[in-house]
């Protein structure tokens, strides 16, 4: 029977987003259990799922929103409103009169009370915490036996619990199935269902993280948790669920709205014919569906603007001198702007892991880590060689005894007695470098870096023909080359991966990059390069057509997008032909970094000021800055196409950015595999941020600056509770200030559209992120045809407003 | 010119509160006044310092207003300096740490507004400005907490401590009014001795154990210490702040007030053992708490634990020397609350240690054991004069602190270059401890006690927190270790319907 009791807690999660620890932190979209539904329908009533529609209005009237694009919008929503209506001696749009009632008399939203927690919620709090704490000073005692079990062996002997309590508790079952069972005996099998979703409900950061950690770890899974909850609830008598105040119903407004505008528009002669004929219209577009009305119509103008400024041109026919493939992150894109400003530079964009998906540790290090994006699972373990293995044990030795001082200093503040002359004796060191590392965050950062030598600095080659046959690796290569269009390499290659240097900043994972599982890229870019490098490899993709100049040499690279900087990695395996070639790339980047950084410094809070490309760049080591860089904070839009698309349009650093020809993916393979695997990352970001944007109380991590961190798996806000899910408020938010705009994300294509609509129907996922409107889609076949958008019901021409002739042209 | 230093020290402490309560009222940019403000706390800061030379040289200063004084002795230039210093950085690092917070101009004025009350409190010579600025400093805690009032955390935090601190400082007020009419108004705190004495012993009681209650309140003792485990929801420098500079004021009043509260030697039995009873109930919260800021709070009950432990037994000089470290060591630990991650990172891309076992593991331990005891008691016959009970029993710890780094290096990594720098480090760090501190000792010099509690009293929280110690490592089943661990889970967290079990 437990079987198909846990066959109905899973059923009762489904819906329920798993959510990644600190130290590898992937972005999700919190609502992806609700994308098989329209976006925004069913919505919790506490969720915010657009900005209030008094932004909204004062964006109107701004001009950020003019009155034709929504009233595009309403027609896009709702195609009946595209007729006209007579009014009296006028007539009037059906979609006009639904813009004016949108406009003039905009909702009032009841505000959301946060829900207190229960004494239940409490404890169970602090039950899961203690047994998921990765550091334990106390290791919790029965750990192994699973956590219900550990827990009613420990519960059953607490003296903070009431006699009878602890009794019940000591005479509940052994093992969490049996429990479960027993608690959920009261229950009518047909509620059962709804019952468990309710219970799994409170509690959403540690239940989500529970989800993800019953698949990756095993110690713990949803079953125990709520075999404790239910057992703790009844134990405690307590309700198991806070009650949900019943939200009242809209009073309905109609009438009066139409009597209002028909009087407006009529200037007073309005008879009731008018007054009905307008009610009419504004039964079509009730109130409850203005906000989704007033973002589609948001998103529409930045749409139309980024469709507007793609070129179409052709394609440059020298062989650049060098390329540079960088990941799709919107960071990148400012990098390849700056770096193309160069005569014969050309960037490529691709997956962060540039199809290498390895488990890697450093030489000799003990942990390793997961570069690969977070859906695949590592099957190939990688580690270095050094190439001075004499100096690689110096190195090692060194380590080992810094280590044995470093672990003695952590034993002397956790262990029970130790701590006071600990403190003692280590307060005075530990204030000079508090003052030190406040008032001289550089000062300090070098010094750390003279004190510490690892044995990842020293120069080695990563083993991956060890771990890869080389037909695995003739495919990842060729894979690589096709998928991005990679058919003329110039004399230097350079795969740069992306990683960010912050300092005392517990969302670091989230600012790397994320198709590396959340860990810096430069990894993977080594591993690539070797691939590219190797003369078997080339050999066997010869002869799969795929041609490689024996002139052409691939170097890894990584970017540190807080300093703009471009790290040459691996320069030992340079050969000495291209050398002079790598210290002129190193040159460009680091004028094009310098351009960079001034132009993110205009947008970065608190960045404009002399110097101000030294001060940006040393937030990397200082560990009061909470802005350390702006992340992927602004991202709108995926572009999947070739570089002339966007070559020398300044998009921001807002749009995703995936090289793609069509003409070199002849079976539409390429196609799919972006489509499935890069765009979903990009969407799972952009929904991250929107959510937690619009959300930062409940589907974001708040303010950071009340971050207390249990270990690495997450943080709790204050002392106690939730653990939080998503972004905290610094990487969405400055002050009361949005810096990110919450807007769906717009996919552009440029490739065959029934390919792409073939591709679209075979794929659950797309199916309902396209017609269920998470995301929209706008494509042309290729540079002479019109930009199409994707509906439910087809492709539909767009409205191009092009920057030369500024007036609407319907393509 | 000493006067003027002193005059300028606290005088500079006021402006800058009031300046940036100016400033935040004119609707100026925050980002601004925590600049200015900070500015003013680092230049009132070297003022300090430059007053700390004077003293240094010529000798103790008061000054006088009426009846009422300040003064600078070596205590308070000390505490002064350090207050100020911490001060100056922790606004510093708030600058960019509340960059954008709408809350920013509210920290900035309440925390120079708690600087500059604990700057009075260090520096009061006489009574009602001590007491003045000891519950102007309580003020500006709870104002502190609520810098982010909207949270229903926040509200619990302030609840409690406002509760407590209520409490106690009413007692204290109480107290210190039974001494201004005794005393015929504001008398300087040297003259205490007599105008306690002149109340005749059961008043003189109360008004000692008055003092001692606000002072356990403050410093988060048993049995008021349930309001500082709830006070994290206030942005991180309003921690550092508060650890490193309001919690230790219970040991600043039981040193100022020494000649009314020593003469009690059962008082002081009573402030040693509800020292010791924190100090091992801490101890045991903070082993078993999840989260890193928890932990730290735990931590500083517990360390507090020990200084008032210390001050029960009379060892004034050995609380202020722990007062002082802990202040410096606690900010860093909290400032740094972030860098779990990055730490997480680095020890993973490290190679892993060679256990050490057998015949080297029990030579390491050995060694670990006779090295820093033996190094100890060297140390104490070559250089201190003349060695007091109290301080030898609290050098007990600081055995335990070296017995536990040495063995945790060398059962780490047995090799002759661990062992070498192992053994010369403990060495001289032991030699450098005593030596400061009986510097310290000599520098401070503090009012004796009259009576303090028998010195083996520390044996009792010594063997409690080894029993605990023992518990923690105890691979066999044992229902003791299960009850503690769950009581310290959980009691944390009491709350008084949740005993009773019904929701709340």
């Amino acid at each position: 029977m437990s079987l198909i009791l846990r066959a109905h807690v899973a059923a009762a999660a489904h819906d329920i987003v798993p959510s990644w620890p600190l130290d590898s932190f992937i972005a999700v979209n919190p609502l992806a259990g609700a994308e098989s539904r329209p976006f925004g329908s069913g919505a919790d009533p506490d969720v915010a799922i657009t900005r209030s529609t008094a932004d909204f209005v004062t964006d109107f009237h701004r001009g950020r929103i003019p009155v034709e694009a929504l009233e595009r919008a309403l027609v896009a929503r709702i195609p009946t409103l595209a007729q006209t209506v007579p009014l009296g001696e006028k007539t009037l749009p059906a979609a006009t009169i639904a813009a004016l009632d949108m406009i003039e008399w905009p909702d009032s939203e009841a505000g959301t009370v946060p829900a207190e927690d229960t004494a239940l919620d409490r404890s169970l709090c602090i039950w899961i915490a203690a047994y998921l704490n990765p550091d334990p000073l106390w290791a919790m005692p029965h750990r192994d036996q699973g956590f219900y079990a550990a827990w009613r062996r420990l519960a059953a002997g607490d003296l903070a619990l009431p006699r009878p309590s602890r009794r019940r508790i000591a005479d509940a079952p052994e093992d969490a199935d049996a429990a479960l069972q027993k608690a959920v005996s009261a229950v009518a099998p047909s509620e059962l269902h709804n019952y468990l979703r309710a219970q799994l409900a409170p509690l959403p950061g540690w239940v989500a993280h529970i989800k993800w950690r019953a698949e990756k770890v095993g110690d713990i899974d949803l079953t125990n948790y709520l075999a404790v909850r239910l057992t703790l609830g009844t134990t405690l008598e307590s309700n198991l669920v806070t009650p949900v105040t019943a939200v009242p119903a809209p009073v309905d407004t109609t009438w009066e709205r139409a009597g209002r505008i028909a009087v407006s528009v009529t200037r007073g002669a309005a008879g009731p014919e008018v007054v009905a004929a307008v009610a009419r219209v504004l039964a079509e577009h009730p109130p409850a569906e203005h906000l989704l009305t007033w973002q589609a119509a948001y998103e529409e103008v930045y749409r139309t603007e980024l469709v507007g400024m793609l070129r179409s041109i052709a394609e440059p026919t020298e062989r650049p001198d060098v390329q540079v493939v960088l990941c799709i992150d919107p960071r990148s894109e400012g990098l390849r702007r700056h770096l193309e400003r160069y005569r014969g530079v050309e960037t490529l964009g691709f997956a962060g892991f540039f199809g290498v998906p390895i488990r890697f540790s450093r030489y000799a290090a003990q942990g390793a880590m997961n570069a690969l994006p977070a859906l695949l699972t590592p099957r190939h373990r990688v580690t270095e060689h050094p190439l001075d293995t004499r100096a690689a044990a110096r190195t090692v030795a060194a380590a080992r005894r810094r280590g044995a001082f470093g672990h003695a200093l952590r034993t002397a503040d956790a262990a029970t007695l130790s701590p006071f002359a600990f403190a003692e004796t280590a307060g005075w060191f530990s204030g000079a470098l508090t003052a030190l590392r406040t008032l001289a965050p550089s000062t300090h950062a070098r010094l750390e870096r003279a004190l510490s030598s690892r044995p990842g600095d020293l120069p080695a080659r990563l083993t991956t023909d060890g771990s890869f046959t080389l037909d695995e690796r003739v495919s990842m290569a060729a894979t690589a080359m096709r998928v991005m269009g990679l058919t003329r390499p110039a004399p230097l290659v350079v795969l740069t991966g992306h990683g960010s240097h912050s300092t005392n900043n517990l969302y670091q994972s989230a600012l790397d990059c994320g198709a590396c599982g959340g860990n810096p890229g430069g990894v993977n870019a080594r591993a690539a390069a070797e691939l590219f490098n190797d003369p078997e490899v080339r050999a066997a993709l010869a002869g799969n057509g795929l041609r490689i100049p024996d002139d052409t040499v691939f170097v890894a690279a990584e970017h540190d997008t807080v300093r703009d900087t471009v790290t040459v990695l691996d320069r030992h395996s340079i050969p000495q032909s291209h050398l002079k070639q790598v210290r002129e790339f190193e040159e460009l980047q680091a004028e094009a970094g310098t351009r960079l950084v001034t132009e993110r410094a205009r947008t970065l809070p608190g960045a404009r000021s002399r110097r101000a490309v030294e001060r940006v760049r040393q937030r990397a080591d200082d560990w009061a800055e909470v802005y350390p860089e702006l992340g992927l904070a602004g991202n709108a839009a995926m572009i999947i196409g070739p570089r002339e698309l966007t070559r020398g349009v300044d998009l921001s650093r807002r749009v995703f950015l995936h090289s793609y020809r069509t003409e070199l993916d002849p079976d539409g393979s390429a196609l799919e595999t972006i489509m499935t695997a890069p765009l979903i990352v990009a969407q799972w970001i952009n929904h991250q941020y929107y959510f937690s944007t619009l959300n930062p109380g409940t589907l974001g991590a708040g303010t950071k600056t009340i971050h207390n961190a249990v270990g690495t798996l997450g943080v709790l806000a204050g002392h106690r509770g939730d653990l939080r899910r998503g972004l905290p408020w610094q990487s969405v938010g400055f002050g009361s200030e949005l810096l990110h705009e919450p807007m769906r994300l717009t996919v552009v294509i440029e490739a065959a559209l029934d390919r792409i609509g073939q591709i679209i129907s075979a794929n659950q996922v797309l199916r309902n992120l396209l017609d269920n409107e998470w995301i929209t889609l706008t494509a042309r076949d290729n540079i002479h045809h019109p930009w199409h958008r994707y509906t439910r019901y087809g492709w539909t021409p767009t409205i191009t407003l092009t920057a030369r002739q500024n007036q609407e042209t319907p393509v | 010119m000493d006067e003027v230093v002193l005059a300028a020290t606290i005088v500079v402490a006021w402006s800058t509160t009031a300046i940036a309560a100016a400033l935040c009222w004119l609707r100026f940019s925050s980002h601004i006044t925590a600049r200015i403000a900070a500015g003013m706390t680092g230049a009132n800061f070297v003022i300090a310092v430059a007053s700390a030379v004077l003293t240094l040289a010529t000798g103790p200063v008061t000054l006088a207003l009426g009846q009422s004084s300040v003064q600078l002795d070596p205590l308070s230039v000390l505490l002064s300096v350090l207050v100020l210093g911490l001060s100056a950085l922790i606004q510093s690092f708030a600058v960019r740490y509340l960059r954008g917070d709408r809350r920013q101009g509210w920290f900035v004025v309440v925390a120079t507004t708690l600087t500059a009350a604990t700057v009075l409190l260090v520096c009061a010579a006489s009574v009602l400005v001590f007491a003045l600025a000891w519950v102007a400093a309580g003020a500006a805690l709870i104002a502190a907490l609520a810098t982010y009032p909207d949270l229903p955390q926040a509200h619990e935090g302030i609840r409690r401590t406002a509760r407590r601190f209520a409490l106690a400082d009413a007692g204290l007020l109480v107290g210190v009014g039974v001494l201004l009419v005794a005393g015929g108004g504001d008398r300087s705190l040297r003259e205490l001795g007599s105008i306690a004495a002149s109340l005749g012993e059961p008043l003189s009681l109360t008004v000692a154990a008055l003092l001692v209650i606000a002072a356990l309140a403050r410093s988060s003792q048993l049995p008021f210490h349930g309001w500082l485990p709830f006070t994290l929801a206030a942005p991180t420098p309003v921690s550092a702040l508060m650890h490193a500079g309001v919690v230790n004021a219970g040991a600043i009043l039981l040193v100022r007030f020494s000649p009314v509260i020593s003469v009690h030697a059962w008082l002081m039995t009573t402030i040693v053992l509800l020292g010791g009873a924190t100090l091992v109930w801490a101890s045991a919260a903070r082993l078993v708490r999840p989260d890193v800021k928890g932990r730290l709070v735990y931590s500083t009950m517990a360390q507090m634990g020990f200084m008032i432990m210390a001050c029960g037994l009379g060892a004034y000089a050995a609380a202020i020397f722990h007062l002082i470290a802990h202040s410096l060591f606690k900010s860093s630990l909290f400032l740094g609350a972030g860098m779990g991650v990055r730490r997480f990172v680095t020890e993973r891309d490290r190679p892993a240690a060679e256990p050490v076992t057998g015949v080297r593991r029990a030579l390491a331990l050995l060694i670990a054991i006779v090295v820093p005891v033996s190094g100890l008691i060297v140390a104490e016959l070559l250089l201190t004069r003349p060695i007091a009970p109290a301080n030898l029993t609290l050098l007990a710890f600081v055995a335990a602190t070296g017995v536990i780094t040495l063995a945790a290096t060398l059962t780490g990594r047995f090799t002759v270059g661990t062992l070498l720098i192992g053994v010369t480090g403990i060495l001289t760090l032991i030699l450098a401890y005593i030596a400061f501190l009986n510097t310290f000792s000599a520098a401070l010099d503090p009012v004796p006690a009259s009576a303090s509690a028998p010195a083996w009293l520390v044996a009792i929280p010594f063997a409690a927190l080894l029993t605990l110690d023992l518990l923690t490592r105890t691979r066999t089943t044992s229902r003791l270790r299960d009850r503690v661990y769950g009581l310290a889970l959980t009691i944390t967290e009491l709350n008084p319907s949740l005993a009773k079990g019904l929701p709340r």
